[in-house]
């Protein structure tokens, strides 16, 4: 008799592969061929794993229609099947996966407007923090103001593309076609640099200067704020674009480097 | 009539024999805006894994209007692989928070070598997986400190190997590691029509102490050449002769807590309510107003 791991095996690759050959010899026919029993299955995983892709980019639904979507779904699952029993995490890999997928062709901003979609959801369900303690900030000694290293909030995310993200996601974003701008974007129109972070009640997405999008990403990677300057075009700014980034609520927490 | 604000609640006695409904994102507006007159709310643990934003808060403000009741779906219980721990801690967190009245999961597997279906696929009812699940509902049990609830899953196919019936694969797991089940009406009704049993022969079956919750749904037919299989696919209205059989179920295991679920198509919240309000009617016509 075959053992529960070899089952599982077996019935596994019927659900997530459709592969049903092997699985067919476990199972009970009943008045109806195995293989039919066990792509019932295979169709369920299907349908909620392109249901589950369909409602977490819904940007990316709009633009290239759901019959696309539903395809590139199911290539997807069998190349990133799901690593978890939560769903929610199935659509991490979607952006790269559509870059390697479209490379050269004129739909390579999906890639971008997925990798979009996926940090607004992790925006959405990141932890919550506590503002910036701007008087423990002060109270930081000028001499020792090189060796701040600042932390972004959880619940915000730096995304950055060739195209203009931001206009494409804000033209097709709306449930209401009435409020569709469609063919209002240039692709050409230049880069885009997206700042999302949670507010109590929605997602903003705004557009930021380079110089203030290359700093955050700098805190992001743990660089302390005399190194940011170096690198910086103008340091002269660091204090205006610092001054912005308290304002937004992006910087959470600091430490003194050793 | 369901608790007063701030209320706190845990275990089983704190749910009232009145039915509850399985709670949707889509509907936190509504049930804050006029709760309804519901005995509980039922959520998927994994809708409410996240570290923070707007569900969990919708989740803190329900929970000081309702009993709980937290229904997971992706443990995989009956993987040959070991426990996913992190998704463990992601539960006992959530248990720890909200202080549930039920915990439950399902007879099922989902995942293996990393790769999760993330459905609730059917076991094989062999003495190899009986003593896994034993083990695994003792491992969780343990882990949470409390009793947790096992949920008969549908299925759409059984195995060759099997030599345990569910109604005696359902009982040896409850003596064994303690634990309740969940019994889900449709999905017996689904299995009988889809495999060939008399539901009233699974209902007897099933010790009368060990069942502490129903669920009921709605099922679709699908039809393959001249057999049709139903899918549980709780997106309408639970059907008559499911009705019947819980009220079978209702005068075998007692006025035990009801769960209306509904996940897709989903209607608005008064048709849930109403759903509920017509499991009363039935609850009280066999137990009396006990509410």
């Amino acid at each position: 008799m075959a053992s529960l791991r070899e089952i599982e095996r077996a019935f596994l690759n019927a659900v997530l592969f459709g592969e049903t050959d092997e699985i067919t010899r476990h199972i009970v026919g009943a008045g109806l061929d195995p293989r039919r029993r066990a792509a019932i299955y295979h169709h369920n995983a299907l349908a909620t794993f392109t249901g589950m892709i369909a409602a977490t980019f819904p940007v990316l639904e709009r633009l290239a229609g759901a019959d696309w979507l539903r395809q590139v779904a199911t290539e997807y699952m069998q190349r990133y099947p799901s690593r978890s029993g939560n769903l929610h995490h199935v659509g991490a890999h979607l952006g790269d996966y559509l870059e390697r997928r479209l490379w050269g062709t004129q739909y390579e901003y999906f890639a971008d407007v997925a990798r979009l979609e996926w940090n607004y959801q992790e925006v959405l369900v990141a932890m919550e923090r506590a503002t910036l303690d701007l008087e423990r900030l002060a109270a930081v000694a000028a001499e020792r103001h090189d060796r701040i290293v600042f932390e972004l909030a959880p619940a915000a995310r730096l995304v950055a593309s060739r195209f203009p993200l931001l206009a494409i996601w804000r033209a097709n974003r709306s449930e209401s076609c009435a409020d569709m701008q469609e063919g209002t974007v240039d692709l050409a129109a230049g880069p885009s640099r997206v700042l999302l972070i949670r507010r109590p009640d929605h997602v903003e997405l705004r557009e930021l200067p380079q110089s203030d999008f290359e700093f955050l990403e700098a805190c992001g990677r743990g660089q302390p704020l005399g190194h940011i300057a170096e690198t910086l075009d103008s340091p002269e700014s660091l204090p205006a674009i610092l001054a912005r980034a308290v304002s937004a609520g992006v910087l959470v927490d600091f430490h003194l480097e050793n | 009539m369901f608790r007063a604000s701030g209320t706190r609640v845990c275990g089983p006695a704190a749910i009232p024999a009145r039915a509850g409904i399985g709670l949707r994102a889509r509907h936190h507006d509504a049930i804050l805006a006029t709760p309804p007159p519901v005995g509980f709310l039922e959520a998927h643990s994994e809708n409410y894994f996240a570290e923070g934003g707007a569900q969990i808060e919708y989740l803190e403000r329900l929970r000081s209007l309702y009993p709980l009741s937290l229904h997971g779906v992706g443990l995989s219980l009956g993987s040959a692989d070991p426990l996913d721990r992190e998704h463990l801690h992601r539960l006992q967190r959530l248990v720890d928070r909200f202080e549930p009245a039920f915990v439950s999961e399902h007879l099922s597997w989902g995942a293996l070598g990393g790769r999760h279906a993330n459905d609730l696929l059917p076991l094989p009812y062999t003495e190899e997986s009986l003593q896994l699940m034993i083990d695994r509902v003792t491992q969780v049990q343990d882990l949470l400190g409390r009793r947790i609830l096992i949920e008969n899953v549908s299925s759409y196919l059984t195995y060759t190997c099997s030599t345990l019936t569910e109604p005696q694969f359902l009982t040896a797991l409850a003596v064994e590691s303690d634990c309740g089940l969940l019994l889900d009406v449709n999905n017996v009704y689904v299995n009988a029509r889809n495999h060939g049993f008399d539901a009233r022969d699974y209902l007897v079956g099933i010790p009368r102490r060990v069942v502490m919750e129903i669920h009921l749904a709605g099922h679709s037919t699908n039809r393959h050449g001249d057999r049709e299989i139903l899918i549980d696919t709780h997106s309408t209205h639970v059907c008559e002769a499911v009705w019947s059989l819980y009220e079978l179920a209702l005068d075998r295991f007692g006025d035990v807590p009801t769960l209306i679920e509904w996940d897709t198509d989903l209607p608005d919240l008064d048709v849930l309510v109403a759903e509920a309000a017509t499991a009363d009617q039935r609850r009280e016509r066999l137990h009396g107003l006990a509410a």
